[in-house]
């Protein structure tokens, strides 16, 4: 009866406060994070759950182990958090990849990987060229053949602009003799989203990681043309991209590092338990599942590989230029709402007033007292910082009774405490 | 799904896998935490699902699925309720609820408006599960055959509706939408992947989340009224009125529930649309067809009707895409299809014949959800009323620190509560003007949506502008949209 023990456990874990019985000294000596820098749902969160479910079914963390999410700005917003919150601290390790050395320099990040102590290098994901299942090309070559006649009239369809599948289309266009400005990609904000779009025709080709459309490939809507491996997949009789005379071969890989200051000792603790992980055989089935090859590097081969492919990964993108397509759209925005307010202006002559009377000693009184929990709660603690902002505020709109007053905020702010740090282990100042 | 004749069977074995024990008492869970986090602004069912993820691996997979098909329709309920009550929207999809929904609380029809936002998220629920039942297969071809002109041709119809949020000023409602749509540009293009407007902040790199928004706009901007209105502020204790609905409130929701449904369901198949966009064509469609549009916006009871149901059955459509192609059609099923790969299941096709036992228990939870979620959440509507007997002053103080804590919680970034802050203050400003609010928020959901797929569809057509009128489903939207915008000028200028 696996059933009433898991209920029971499910309850232990809503209820519970943070898991008890630190052993001092030795690390980890409490939960392990894993930071995957993007939403739930992507590649990247994704490998940060695999990680977590193999780490804790194969028993390789005796304490708990949680996925957080930091999406933003490819990456790199998770990443600045993960530098400076963690600082010292690597009961917290970043799950990231190849498409972070892009937005690291697209994105003008404050922040590199170099600040970041590698870890382990996971997994290598490679790409795919598909048409839609009724597509005129049936081969890459003939893919290839029109691409050269007529670039601009092939749409290629795949993740952010920068990202690995935009790199894939600029490396082939460039090794079939094309300027990268004669390149027609559009962007979307995932691989679903693409796939959606190669599925309806909408546009003529899509790029993205083989294993994640895969299933659409089996299920008859998507037809491959193509992989970025060095060679075919088991199993799949889908040419290599070198194949057809084009030599291009592109990898993404993905890897954990751990923040700065990481002892010598935490990073043998997370080497190992990396290393244990990868030698089990629920991540070795992982990787079979997902069509990921296994690319496991650790130590100082790791840390020359990323200075190399940081290096590569730059001059890829110096080379291949990808070109910023700037839009009028803001401008247009801009002028929009210029115009709309001289319209305003004019036709309402006159009858442009404030509805009410101003009591502008309350109004500055609330902003500032509002404006002030903003900046300070994350340094006065939240239980403090909450009680302190209900009890002005309601002082502000007129309440006059004191220990009422002090109580309900007292009261409010502990349940907000309770069910955001407690529970949800929200992680609040 | 081979053959309508197989349904009944299908779905037999489907309610008698949802209805074990094991599955029963999950299916509860889920949407009793789904309605909690719902009325919690900030967590959405994504991250609840995501939190849960880790506790559920050694579960059946059927009975996780349960779970978090409770938790998605249970958040869809909950987000209503703050809406409502305080003008906090729990979720982006109730936004549109808060502009009737706390007009009709202020004039002490709060239970009225909790109870036909419950027993409309049932229909709408029930109603979309029904269509997902019967239709899943077919209903792919349909989100296929929407492309980038087809998405640019809806958020313009949507666009267009923004007449129907504007009061009586024309222009006042056009500077509202300008300003939302400015807001939207923040963040970075996806299609060049350059940063825009962001002043070198990298919070702002993202964009401006529209619930971060929604709070600012909304609950922040209700604060300060208050506290600029003090002296004119009448007694603290709100009238809270029936908890029922009456004979007249059913006549008039009623049809705003089936329209909203109807709208839901299908905006919510398409991936790129979305649950809000949803929401504010409902609302605008809800306007249009009733006899008395000028009360919408002062408290009427289609305005949370329609809506509600909307997010719901746009829930239920969301579904599809995700079990019969594999594709994500919003945050929620994201996570799901996350988790189905976690388990080492494939959403597309196959899974209806491979794994006909998880699918049809899936689906025959979802009607179960409906269920125990109405009995959930009627009676939870006399409990909600009551905390407007807490007098204003301290009822606003604790607004302030849930919604600021919601928001915090999304990124975990307090420079998301200075943006938070700062539109707060502009909403006060824009409401001392006149200047509706709604559009500014319409403007931020659209604006993205309008500008990228309008730009896929110039790269796709290769610069040629024709490519939204010669595909057949985009020209009939525009003409739509077209005219749809010329009678509202027409009753505008009417009335004007």
């Amino acid at each position: 009866m696996r059933c009433p023990l898991l209920l029971f456990a499910f309850a232990l874990t809503l209820l519970s406060c943070h898991p008890t019985g630190p052993t001092p000294n030795a690390f980890p000596n409490k939960p392990i994070t894993l930071m995957a820098p993007a939403n739930p749902g992507g590649g990247w969160d994704q490998t940060a759950r695999l990680i977590q479910k193999v780490l804790i079914s194969e028993r390789i963390v005796g304490t708990p182990v949680e996925v957080a999410n930091r999406p933003g700005a490819g990456g790199t917003i998770g990443l600045a958090e993960f530098v400076t919150a963690n600082r010292n601290d690597p009961h917290t390790a970043l799950v990231l990849g190849r498409v972070m050395l892009g937005a690291i320099l697209t994105n003008h990040s404050a922040v590199s990987l170099t600040e970041t102590v590698p870890l382990a290098r996971l997994l290598n994901e490679y790409e795919a060229v598909a048409v839609p299942a009724d597509s005129k090309y049936r081969t890459f070559e003939e893919l290839i053949t029109d691409f050269r006649r007529d670039p601009e009239r092939i749409s290629w369809g795949g993740g952010s602009a920068g990202g690995t599948d935009h790199i894939l289309v600029a490396m082939i266009a460039r090794a079939a003799g094309l300027p990268s400005n004669r390149i027609n990609y559009i962007a979307h904000s995932g691989g679903g989203e693409a796939a959606v779009a190669v599925m309806g025709g909408h546009v003529s080709v899509g790029v993205s990681g083989y294993g994640e459309w895969k299933p659409y490939v089996q299920s008859g809507r998507l037809r491959f043309l193509a992989v970025s491996s060095e060679n075919r997949f088991a199993g799949d009789s889908t040419p290599t991209i070198r194949e057809s005379g084009l030599s291009v071969v592109l990898a993404n890989w993905r890897s954990v590092a751990a923040p700065p200051g990481t002892t010598d000792e935490a990073r043998a603790w997370w080497e190992g338990a990396l290393l244990r992980m990868r030698d089990s055989a629920s991540w070795q089935q992982i990787l079979k599942q997902n069509d990921w090859e296994d690319s496991f590097l650790s130590g100082t081969d790791f840390e020359k590989f990323l200075v190399e492919e940081t290096l590569r990964n730059a001059d890829t993108l110096n080379a291949i230029g990808l070109v910023p397509n700037p839009s009028r759209y803001p401008y247009t925005v801009g002028i929009g709402l210029l115009l709309s307010v001289l319209w305003l202006l004019i036709s309402e002559r006159g009858k442009i007033s404030t509805a009410i009377s101003i009591d502008w000693a309350g109004l500055g009184l609330a902003a500032a007292v509002v404006l002030g929990y903003i900046l300070l709660f994350e340094h006065i603690g939240y239980l403090l910082a909450t009680t302190v902002l209900i009890f002005l505020t309601a002082r502000i709109l007129g309440s006059s009774r004191w220990a009422r007053d002090v109580c309900v905020s007292l009261i409010i702010s502990g349940s907000a405490y309770f069910v955001f740090e407690v529970v949800l282990k929200k992680g609040l100042p | 799904m081979e053959s309508i004749t197989q349904l009944p069977g299908h779905l037999f074995t489907g309610f008698l896998t949802a209805l074990s024990p094991v599955n029963l008492l999950f299916g509860l869970i889920g949407v009793t935490l789904g309605t909690a986090i719902g009325v919690l602004p900030g967590i959405g069912p994504a991250l609840t699902i995501s939190l849960l993820l880790p506790i559920t691996y050694g579960l059946d997979p059927t009975t996780a699925f349960i779970m978090f098909g409770g938790i998605y329709y249970g958040a869809m309920y909950g987000g209503s309720t703050t809406s409502i009550l305080v003008k906090m929207p729990g979720e982006a999809a109730s936004v549109v609820t808060s502009l009737d929904g706390f007009e009709m609380a202020r004039q002490g029809r709060a239970g009225a408006a909790l109870a036909t936002a419950a027993i409309g998220s049932f229909f709408a629920g029930t109603f979309a599960t029904f269509m997902l039942m019967l239709l899943a297969p077919a209903l792919v071809n349909f989100a296929l055959s929407f492309g980038p002109p087809e998405y640019f041709a809806l958020m313009m119809l949507a666009l267009i509706t923004v007449s129907g949020l504007s009061g009586d000023s024309t222009p006042r409602a056009v500077v509202a939408t300008a300003f939302g749509l400015g807001l939207g540009v923040i963040g970075i293009d996806l299609q060049s992947g350059q940063a825009r407007l962001t002043f070198g902040i990298p919070s702002l790199l993202s964009g401006i989340d529209v619930v971060v928004a929604a709070i600012g706009f909304f609950a922040i901007g209700e604060v300060l009224w208050a506290a600029a209105t003090r002296a004119q502020a009448e007694d603290s204790v709100s009238n809270i009125g029936s908890t029922r609905m009456t004979r007249e409130d059913w006549r008039r929701s009623w049809p705003a529930w089936l329209r909203g449904s109807l709208i839901g369901f299908f905006v919510g198949i398409l991936p790129g649309a979305g649950a809000t966009v949803a929401t504010f064509l409902a609302y605008s469609a809800e306007r249009r067809a009733s006899r008395q549009p000028e009360k919408f916006g002062k408290g009427a009871i289609e305005g949370v009707a329609a809506p509600e149901a909307a997010n719901n059955a746009s829930a239920g459509g969301s579904m599809v895409p995700l079990l019969a192609l594999g594709i994500p059609g919003s945050g929620t099923t994201a996570i799901m299809l996350a988790a189905f790969q976690l388990y080492g299941l494939q959403p597309g096709p196959l899974l209806f014949t491979e794994k006909s036992q998880l699918v049809w228990g899936l689906i025959a939870s979802l009607y179960i959800s409906n269920i125990l979620l109405l009995a959930l959440n009627l009676p939870l509507v006399g409990i909600w009323v009551r905390l407007l007997k807490v007098p204003q002053p301290l009822l606003y103080g604790s607004v302030l620190a849930f919604s600021t804590l919601g928001v915090y919680t999304i990124n975990h970034n307090s420079f998301d509560l200075v943006v938070v802050w700062f539109l707060g203050v502009v909403s006060f400003f824009m409401r001392c003007y006149a200047i509706p609010i709604a559009p500014t928020i319409l403007g931020l959901v659209l604006g993205p949506l309008l500008e990228q797929e309008f730009r896929k569809s110039m790269s796709i057509s290769v610069g040629d502008p024709m490519i939204f009128l010669t595909r057949p489903i985009s020209a009939i939207i525009l003409i739509v949209a077209t005219l749809v915008l010329i009678s509202s000028l027409r009753t505008k200028s009417k009335r004007g």
